[in-house]
């Protein structure tokens, strides 16, 4: 089977670091296929001709001139989204978090003459007729946006993987390794093929990783990473061989977890400070 | 964009809006813009500091119901002034200062001088004429059965006891409220339900028991597979059905309240089911709408508009911590502090008017369909609870770390 490697244009560092692994191994993947959000010019112009899109445009600006006047003069306030960023995972994504890597994707590619492919859109009609194209593949996703439930069921012979840093199905969602620390439960990476549902797909691939260095929230989700892209490489080869078995898990086996408060963070972070493994 | 503007426009026009704060507050929800969060220490006293000023701007010793922007401050309201109480009492229990008590002491003399010969109370602000009503007799004994465990009068439990009997009087062949009751009746009577088994817990009185009972029964039959509940905004509505938050907020407290006093597990089912869904909302949406349709779809004011009850987002993060408490499943109460933070700066924007500093809106924005251009206060109290409720569970669960939010994240004001 062919292994595919989809990167989303915020995604080249923790795909950087994915290659690094398979290289380690002695793997390679066959294709890169970046997908870095770009329209083609003439799409561009052609969306920009959308009335209404025009409006919303102006109508955008001026809110936005609006408010930054306003809050200028009144320093006590915030934004409603500046409120609702306080659980978002702003700061604690793989780009904000691995900023030391410089293992360049595109530089890594073109020293092994792996063949690169350019799409706008995870979701766009041009890569979703390559993909079809293929036949049989595996394509490996770090970023690019979320898949329309739609090209499950339009490419049935493509498997994307996702690799999430807890064990599915009990923690499926956000701040997963978080949450993982929070409820004392040990730390397991789950490669899984993706389907319609959040983290509800067949489980390739399973591995324990520990943290127990890790005294900030940060330092947990490094070490995730880390652990999701050992995982996702050593997955590769039996991939490529179609030498595995995919365990099916039901919906109500586990629960959706989301953005974690700063409130419980700060426990986790608690709990990181006396060790993972401290009761 | 037009039909914010209209709507703003047809308010201005009324007059009294045209007062700087009043155009101050609406710019500044329009242009969806919040205050800082305090610590939640500080967010306590400012909802209790507008509380007092809601009681002092009446001569009775009930609460005024809101502070309107067009007409100012209303007429104490005995519904809500009921409800306060206990959260009176809860307030001056954490800080030890008298005057919360003597707030306390005061509303339900009031409450006691205005209940009807019938036993009931009547509905809406004490200056309009009105005739008993069910819901807001269940609200008032609920804050008579709190102040009888405190100051333990008889005087105050023969009155939540008179209330009761009349309540029960009231109840349909079918066993709903639909005469002398708001909206016809609704699923929220399950908090009326509570309140009757809470007068059952202090008398042992079994006919409170078995009509509650029975009210639980037929209103946990109104909630669909997907956890929402049918008649929620009462029976009389003409308009396709839908769930208002405060309605539900109504709903699910009175389902985990009678669960808790029974110690029956059905009951606490059919809230979780409910929350479950709202879980969901508040999580993935970032907000939850003032109104849900059948199929839990957002209501909204207008295309693409948030339109939020604030007192249905405290009562749901109250219900949240409720779930929290009886499960530890902690993603209850991580939902809930979303909720609280969000309903702390919607109320901490600062104000030139006094009577609006502090004050809880009915809706965000200001102009939103629930309680438009009003500061209320069931609102008041339903944020006071929750933010109260919240670190008490937050302490339980935590052994003992009160959890507080990061005072360095408050994200800057930013532009985007």
């Amino acid at each position: 089977m062919r292994v595919i490697l989809l990167v989303g244009s915020r995604n080249h560092t923790l795909a950087s670091i994915f290659l690094k692994s398979l290289n380690a191994i002695g793997e390679t993947i066959d294709e890169v296929i970046l997908c870095d959000g770009v329209l083609p010019l003439s799409q561009r112009i052609f969306s920009y001709l959308n009335l209404n899109k025009i409006v919303s445009h102006i109508q955008g600006k001026v809110v936005t001139w609006l408010r930054k006047v306003y809050l200028k003069n009144n320093p006590s306030l915030q934004t409603y989204q500046g409120l609702f960023d306080r659980w978002s995972p702003r700061g604690e994504n793989s780009w904000d978090l691995f900023t030391e890597f410089t293992y360049d994707v595109i530089q890594y590619v073109m020293d092994q003459k792996i063949p690169v492919r350019h799409f706008s859109s995870i979701n766009g009609v041009p890569l979703k007729s390559y993909l079809k194209g293929l036949g049989k593949a595996a394509v490996i996703c770090y970023g690019g946006g979320i898949l329309k439930k739609e090209l499950f069921k339009e490419l049935p012979e493509i498997i994307f993987v996702n690799s999430h840093m807890a064990k599915v199905p009990p923690f499926r969602g956000m701040n997963v390794a978080e949450w993982s620390v929070m409820s004392g439960e040990g730390l397991e990476v789950t490669v899984m093929a993706m389907n319609s549902g959040i983290d509800t797909g067949p489980i390739l691939y399973r591995m324990p990783y520990e943290a127990n260095e890790a005294r900030t929230t940060a330092d947990l989700r490094k070490a995730g990473y880390l652990a999701t892209c050992n995982a996702m490489s050593e997955i590769v080869p039996m991939l490529r061989q179609e030498q595995f078995t995919p365990l099916a898990q039901e919906k109500e086996q586990g629960k959706p977890h989301y953005c974690m408060h700063t409130e419980l963070k700060d426990q986790v972070a608690r709990k990181l400070m006396k060790g993972i493994n401290a009761h | 964009m037009l039909t914010r503007l209209r709507k703003l426009r047809a308010c201005f026009l009324l007059g009294h809006l045209w007062k700087k704060p009043n155009v101050q507050r609406a710019l500044s929800d329009y242009l969806e813009i919040v205050g800082l969060l305090l610590p939640r220490d500080q967010a306590l006293h400012n909802v209790f500091d507008w509380i007092k000023r809601s009681f002092e701007s009446q001569k009775d010793g009930g609460s005024s119901a809101y502070y309107s922007m067009t007409s100012g401050w209303k007429a104490s309201y005995p519904e809500t002034t009921g409800y306060l109480i206990p959260t009176l009492y809860k307030y001056w229990e954490e800080t030890s200062d008298a005057t919360w008590k003597t707030l306390a002491q005061k509303a339900t003399d009031w409450l006691l001088s205005i209940q009807r010969p019938s036993g009931g109370w009547q509905a809406f602000q004490v200056d309009t004429q009105s005739y008993e009503r069910v819901f807001n007799t269940g609200m008032i004994i609920d804050g008579l059965c709190a102040a009888y465990d405190i100051e333990g009068s008889k005087r105050i439990l023969n009155s939540a006891i008179k209330g009761a009997e009349w309540i029960v009087s009231q109840q349909d062949m079918d066993n709903y409220w639909r005469k002398s009751n708001i909206g016809q009746g609704g699923a929220y009577d399950a908090l009326v339900c509570a309140c009757l088994l809470e007068v059952w817990k202090r008398t042992n009185m079994n006919a409170f028991k078995d009509a509650a009972t029975r009210g639980l029964d037929v209103i946990s039959r109104l909630q669909t597979k997907n956890g929402w509940f049918d008649r929620c905004n009462g029976s009389e509505t003409s308009h396709e059905p839908t769930a208002l938050t405060h309605h539900l907020g109504y709903t699910l407290e009175g389902f985990l309240r009678a669960g808790q006093i029974l110690n029956y597990n059905n009951y606490f089912e059919c809230a979780r089911r409910t929350s479950e869904r709202l879980l969901s909302r508040v999580e993935v949406n970032r907000r939850l709408a003032a109104e849900y349709g059948p199929h839990w779809e957002e209501i909204p004011m207008s295309k693409g508009r948030i339109n939020i009850c604030v007192t249905g987002c405290s009562q749901v993060a109250r219900v949240f911590d409720m779930i929290a408490q009886k499960t530890r499943d902690l993603r209850y109460l991580n939902a809930s502090a979303k909720l609280i933070d969000f309903v702390s700066a919607v109320g901490a924007l600062d104000s030139q008017d006094q009577s609006m500093k502090n004050g809880t809106p009915g809706s965000y924005p200001i102009y939103g369909n629930y309680q438009s251009f009003q500061f209320v206060n069931w609102a008041a109290k339903y944020h006071a609870d929750a933010i109260m409720f919240h670190r008490q569970i937050s302490k339980q669960l935590f052994k003992g770390h009160a959890l507080e939010p990061h005072k360095s994240l408050n994200i800057e004001a930013q532009s985007y």
